[in-house]
């Protein structure tokens, strides 16, 4: 490949979003701090923490300020502000950022500074919708104004995301989706059914865990840690509290727990996830124990027991990792 | 299947998944819900006037008030020590005041009527209608959920057919709080 090829190949990739300029960043960083060791040099310090990573954190940390100032500010004038002013000062100014992130991420001169722009506004747009409506005098009386104004916040950053490729986009979907998937349950069901919630929370967890497997060596690659801890979490922990109230869970939840380890290791070759589904079997043992052995062998037994219980499943747990995981 | 139809379907399971669970649920438990309905008004008292509308013991009152005999409501005389929730005051003392209503299904509106309005009606004091529809409380606490924690509650009188539940409004029913003991039910009213 010359270096036309290369060069057309590179700005494909980075057309796609498959290659971020932060990586390419990264790359010429440790390739100049590669460079500048055997020559003897004192230890550069980008060699310690990439200039890519220390403009990230002061960008996540600038805007997390600003967000709270902004948030400081609103609080002390709410009271004095008018239905305009308020809309203006939460969805206006939300937006505000939404559309400069956006302007950024278009002149593609700083992505990165584009998506901290893209956080803040993440934060605001949310509340500042709600407010809107609140203005607007709708009727809560029904969960439904609050969903459908959810709903347009998931749709709009569902539509960002497809478009800049960044992985701040998506989280602020996925967050913002999850919120309507709750809120339209709520909406729909004429009453509270029990127990529906944990389901729709299971549901809601393997689909993280599918999207994933998705964003594997994709753009959203980032998201992937993220949403596989929360994916299991939500489906290991809504799947636990139904074990104390149904037979059928109770059967089947250490096939679920044992599943997720082996799936771990064969499909999702995930650490997050052995260790949340390993979690899970220590505290079905747990349960099993207290529910069913506690009353008959004592207390003191049953811990003992217990305790080289949790430590078998552990060490089989972290040689599982080892094993299958470590490269 | 290549390896872009995969992540297509992967796509799509993961994109549908919840959405679907969230129609099923929909579709099993809203369809019967507003289908549930009975060609068969009621007739209800509260006493829930004079007194908190908690009141635990109230509806004892109306049960010792209020019993329908061969189709007809009949209103008895309280006796005069008669104590029913045991305060120490008797129950005539107790400034009850009963009050009577009809309650339409269709409209799920209540009407209040007199004494003598309620008597010339034709009232079956049966549980469920003759068409298989009761009036029933439900108190439902299912608000919490894995790993939130959701104080709401759902409470009330429900029109209930098997799994399928609707709610019905009745007066004072925003005063009610989670108790039901202000309520009496009397009877499907049946057609002359």
């Amino acid at each position: 490949m010359n270096k036309q090829e290369l060069l057309a190949e590179l700005s494909r990739q980075l057309k796609d979003g498959a290659i971020t300029e932060a990586d390419i960043q990264e790359v010429l960083t440790t390739e100049a701090s590669s460079e500048a060791q055997p020559a003897g040099n004192a230890l550069h310090h980008s060699s310690l923490l990439p200039a890519s990573i220390v403009t990230r954190l002061l960008f996540v940390i600038g805007a997390i300020f600003i967000a709270l100032g902004i948030l400081y500010l609103i609080a002390q004038l709410w009271d004095d502000l008018g239905s305009l002013a308020r809309i203006a000062v939460t969805l206006g100014v939300g937006m505000t950022f939404a559309a400069c992130g956006s302007w950024i991420m278009h002149l593609d001169q700083d992505r990165e500074l584009g998506s901290a722009f893209h956080g803040i506004g993440g934060f605001i747009i949310p509340g500042g919708a709600l407010v809107t409506l609140d203005e607007m005098g709708a009727n809560f009386d029904s969960s439904w104004p609050v969903t459908l104004t959810i709903g347009m916040v998931f749709g709009f950053y569902a539509l960002l995301a497809w478009y800049h490729r960044r992985v701040i986009l998506s989280f602020f979907a996925f967050a913002n989706g999850t919120a309507f998937i709750y809120l339209l349950m709520d909406s729909l069901l004429p009453v509270i059914y029990e127990n529906v919630f944990d389901y729709l929370t299971m549901c809601l967890g393997i689909s993280y865990i599918l999207f994933a497997q998705l964003f594997r060596d994709s753009w959203n690659e980032r998201l992937v840690p993220l949403l596989l801890f929360f994916g299991a979490i939500g489906l290991y922990g809504a799947a636990f509290i139904q074990v104390w109230d149904s037979l059928i869970f109770e059967m089947l939840y250490p096939f679920l727990a044992f599943g997720g380890m082996v799936l771990s290791v064969s499909v999702l070759s995930s650490r997050i996830t052995l260790t949340v589904s390993t979690l899970a079997v220590i505290a079905y043992v747990i349960y099993f124990t207290a529910e069913y052995f506690a009353d008959s062998i004592g207390w003191p037994i049953a811990l003992i027991l217990l305790g080289f219980t949790v430590i078998g499943i552990g060490y089989f747990s972290i040689r599982l990792n080892r094993k299958y995981l470590q490269s | 299947m290549d390896e872009k139809q995969k992540r297509g379907l992967l796509l799509a399971v993961a994109f549908l998944l919840p959405l679907v669970f969230v129609m099923v649920v929909f579709v099993s438990t809203y369809i019967p819900s507003r289908t549930l309905s009975t060609d068969y008004n009621f007739v209800y008292a509260i006493c829930s006037e004079g007194r908190a509308p908690y009141s635990y013991y109230c509806s004892n009152h109306l049960r010792n008030l209020y019993t329908i005999e061969n189709g007809r409501l009949t209103e008895n005389e309280i006796p005069a020590d008669l104590d029913s929730d045991n305060d120490g005051v008797s129950d005539r003392n107790e400034n009850y005041r009963t009050r009577l209503f009809l309650h339409n299904n269709t409209s799920n509106s209540s009407e209040e009527i007199s004494l003598t309005e309620a008597q010339r009606l034709t009232l079956d004091d049966r549980l469920t209608s003759p068409d298989g529809v009761a009036v029933e409380w439900q108190y439902t606490s299912g608000g919490n959920f894995f790993p939130f924690v959701r104080y709401s509650s759902n409470y009330g009188y429900f029109l209930t057919q098997g799994n399928a539940r609707k709610e019905i409004d009745l007066i004072n029913e925003s005063q009610r709080s989670y108790y039901q003991n202000d309520f009496m039910f009397l009877g499907w009213v049946i057609p002359q």
